[in-house]
């Protein structure tokens, strides 16, 4: 039942500005609920007016009925005073005390690692983040992000392929689906990892909870992967919380003219590790006994001429279907089919524009 | 057909006509007075009252100028009448007494010699359509007063004889080439395999790609019409009154472009008499709507159903009328509001639910029904300098009439002419798949999260591949030729 007066605290807003003064004058949050505004005043730092404030809400609030809510919902609650608590994200130094999540992964996640980058990725930041995620989670690193599109989601698909464990942060309550497409994605993720969120339902995502989640991404992580971001980019708002925090920064490089190559390559100047494959980072966080198992060596020798050609002639850099029938003078049919081939087999993809990029 | 009754009696002098005329019917008691005194006749100074039956049927246009002359005439005694029953006359009377075409002869051809009438008299310049129809007698006239002559046996007039069909001489001076375009190989070989076909298609691409370039030399590669074909496309348009009077038969498929502030009833036809609209007059050729998501939502939406069926009914309060409706519709649109997405020189400024608005313009279920969508993208200054120009349109479309003969006598059906036309269960019987296409086809649907709508298009699309390729099963590399042509589904990614 100590939960459910968890969750009344955090529904008052009065009292998330002096949380962590108000919870550490009373034993348990039950206490809180039912204080009176002469034991509040005691308290150092609260103010008649705040204490008025807080009594004023609570009593506008049916705790009961927005428990039942969460309960429905699937919706749990550990607080920073629970022993499964992330050890790692009490750490930091303004840790969230209440975390509501669904799915029990965060409870018991050993090694983390975030991958962060643009919302509005290029397909070469889509599939680099999903190949790093992927190699990650099979090493069994779990991958922590923020669910937004762009990079968010193509870590925690990379991640949930091949049964890997992944963590999302939401930067709201969770019955808002935030961007809406991803819902299907928060469904797998609450499944076969953890969605968490430091809001109760009901909470809409604001502006500012974004930063306030970023600094949970980065906490629960032993380093932060930055993939394609601009250089306004919310994702260096989680370096700058993992720098705080104390943990690696890695950025991925990208081609120079690219705007969303800007973000990492600052990192990079400023002395970020600079990551070509996940055993990069595998090894600079002093994981290289977790080898990913699946290492593709003798993939390409199973293709057949035309086809490592139409990858040769791909190189690592997209192009217009028109060009490779072009560059490699084979008929427009051919070519089309074989690019089909080779996507399914997974060595390309496609990107809008009908333009192809090698993945692998 | 419409029987006209002409009566004259003692009495104050009249002229009156019955039977549900409209203005220009009414009109032509002038036109018809004037023609036939020029003409030298007498005008009876009589009580006169022609009728038009059925006299339940609204009537209207000036056709019934020359019937209701010749009536007079007949009435008066000056001109011989014992032909006249075997005769249809259709005509516009001028004040000198001449004959001036009028439109949709064509149908009333085919009416004559359906109600067993011997010879139809039609105005001169309508001689080349009407002369379309074998085994009836078309006489083309220029005055009231070679009527008479005809009747009277003074003056022979050699019946005009059908055209040749000379369908593909006319096409080749269209002065448009599939060679006139550089690059876009890519698209150009879908369209190739959407007029073998007859599939829609959908051309995304930012401004100045060359999406409205493609679309007008589609006409070039499109298959021959049949003879049935170019009646019935050339009723349509002798309907409208659109045909030139040059050449009797519309022996090109049509090419229709209607602008995007089109109005439902400009689209699928409309007004208080039903005309038809672009649909229609683009039956059996190509309808190109440019600037799709520009058409509004409503007229986007009354395309699903002809799309479907082929036809449309139009219904007012005078009368319902179907008319044909089966096209190949190409559409072009930017891929978003700003038209730059995927654009490798410009920078695309919209955010992804910009980008989802703007697509979602497009009803899924207008979407099911396009077949191919294709991106073309935009080439740079190097490349509209470097690259060579691709085949002309007289070797694709060589191919194109070879496939579409090929499907014709495999679909063995009356109904369905093309690959695109086939129903689910059609495609069932007709598309068969090898072995390792099977396999492909289900790894495909596996791996690119293809919709059960997805299915169909792409057994159609390679099943007009494999026609292509004359082959009688469909392959692992038709499959995956055609999954190359969609694109739409692949957004929700971004």
């Amino acid at each position: 039942m100590e939960k459910k007066y968890w969750l009344g605290l955090k529904l008052v807003p009065a009292i998330d500005k002096r949380f962590s003064k108000i919870i550490n004058f009373y034993e348990t949050a039950e206490e809180v609920w039912y204080a009176k505004k002469e034991s509040f005043l005691k308290i150092y730092g609260v103010s008649s007016e705040l204490a008025n404030e807080i009594i004023k809400q609570r009593e506008s609030i049916d705790l009961d009925k927005n428990w039942q809510r969460h309960k429905k919902m699937g919706i749990e609650i550990l607080t920073i005073y629970d022993d499964n608590y992330p050890p790692l994200l009490k750490e930091i130094p303004n840790p969230p005390n209440v975390l509501f999540f669904k799915g029990d992964l965060i409870e018991k996640y050993s090694e983390a690692v975030a991958i962060v980058g643009s919302r509005r990725a290029t397909a070469y930041g889509v599939a680099l983040a999903e190949e790093l995620a992927l190699n990650l989670s099979e090493a069994g690193v779990t991958i922590v992000s923020g669910v937004a599109r762009g990079i968010d989601s193509s870590a925690h698909r990379g991640a949930l392929k091949d049964k890997g464990s992944t963590i999302g942060v939401l930067g709201c309550g969770h019955d808002v689906i935030y961007p809406p497409e991803n819902k299907r994605l928060y469904e797998t993720i609450s499944q076969q990892g953890s969605l968490i969120s430091e809001y109760p339902i009901g909470t809409r995502p604001l502006k500012w909870n974004f930063p306030a989640r970023n600094r949970i991404i980065s906490g629960l992580s032993r380093g932060v992967v930055v993939v394609e971001a601009s250089e306004k980019s919310g994702a260096l708002i989680t370096v700058d919380f993992a720098l705080e925090q104390g943990r690696e920064v890695f950025a991925v490089p990208g081609n120079t003219k690219n705007i969303l190559s800007k973000g990492p390559h600052k990192l990079l100047k400023s002395g970020a590790c600079l990551i070509e494959t996940s055993q990069d980072i595998l090894e600079e966080l002093g994981l290289s006994h977790l080898v990913s198992s699946q290492l593709q060596t003798d993939r390409l020798a199973k293709l057949n001429e035309e086809e490592q050609k139409i990858l040769a002639c791909l190189g690592w850099e997209q192009k217009y279907i028109d060009e490779i029938i072009r560059d490699l003078d084979i008929n427009p049919s051919k070519t089309a089919s074989l690019l089909t081939t080779l996507e399914i087999k997974g060595f390309i993809k496609q990107d809008i524009g009908k333009k192809y990029l090698r993945i692998h | 057909m419409i029987e006209v009754e002409v009566d004259i009696s003692n009495g104050l002098p009249a002229f009156n006509i019955v039977g549900l005329p409209d203005t220009a019917i009414q009109e032509s008691r002038e036109r018809v007075r004037s023609g036939i005194t020029n003409s030298e006749f007498e005008f009876p100074l009589k009580r006169i009252t022609v009728n038009l039956a059925p006299a339940d049927l609204r009537k209207e246009g000036p056709s019934f100028d020359l019937s209701i002359a010749i009536g007079i005439l007949a009435a008066t005694k000056q001109i011989s009448r014992e032909k006249l029953l075997d005769y249809l006359f259709v005509g516009e009377l001028s004040l000198t007494g001449g004959v001036r075409p009028v439109s949709g002869i064509l149908s009333m051809a085919i009416c004559a010699k359906s109600q067993k009438k011997k010879g139809f008299i039609v105005p001169k310049d309508n001689a080349n359509e009407a002369a379309l129809i074998q085994g009836l007698e078309v006489i083309p006239v220029t005055s009231l007063n070679e009527v008479v002559d005809f009747f009277s046996g003074e003056k022979q007039i050699k019946p005009a004889t059908g055209v040749s069909l000379g369908i593909s001489e006319e096409s080749s001076s269209i002065d448009v080439d599939f060679s006139d375009i550089k690059g876009q190989e890519h698209a150009k070989r879908a369209l190739e395999i959407a007029a073998a076909g007859g599939h829609n298609v959908l051309m995304v691409g930012p401004p100045g790609s060359g999406k409205t370039m493609l679309a007008r030399r589609m006409s070039t590669i499109v298959p021959d019409m049949t003879f049935e074909e170019a009646i019935e496309v050339t009723k349509i348009y002798s309907v409208s009154g659109m045909l030139s009077s040059k050449k009797g038969l519309v022996s090109t498929r049509p090419f229709r472009a209607p602008h995007h502030t089109v109005s439902p009833a400009g689209l699928v036809g409309g007004g208080q008499f039903p005309r038809p609209g672009e649909i229609s007059l683009s039956h059996n050729g190509v309808l190109f709507l440019d600037e799709f998501p520009e058409f509004s939502r409503s007229v986007l939406e009354v395309l699903r159903q002809p799309l479907e069926d082929g036809i449309v009914t139009i219904s007012r309060a005078s009368s319902t009328l179907t008319f044909p409706a089966k096209f190949m519709m190409i559409a072009a649109m930017n891929p978003c509001k700003c038209g730059y997405l995927g654009d490798k020189l410009k920078e695309c400024t919209c955010s992804p639910s910009h980008i989802r608005k703007y697509r979602s313009k497009i009803s899924g279920p207008l979407m099911d029904r396009i077949d191919i969508q294709i991106e073309v993208p935009r080439l740079t200054k190097n490349e509209l300098i470097g690259i060579s120009t691709g085949e002309s349109s007289k070797k694709i479309k060589c191919r194109v009439q070879k496939t579409r003969d090929r499907q014709r006598k495999n679909l063995d059906s009356k109904n369905i002419t093309c690959n695109s036309q086939m129903s689910p269960r059609m495609i069932k019987k007709y598309c068969n798949l090898s072995d390792s296409a099977q396999d492909f086809l289900e790894n495909a649907i596996d791996k690119l999260g293809l919709s059960g709508r997805a299915y169909d298009k792409i057994l159609k699309i390679s099943k007009t591949i494999s026609d292509l390729d004359e082959k009688n099963t469909i392959e692992t590399e038709h499959l995956a030729e055609a999954l190359q042509y969609r694109c739409f589904e692949n957004v929700s990614n971004y």
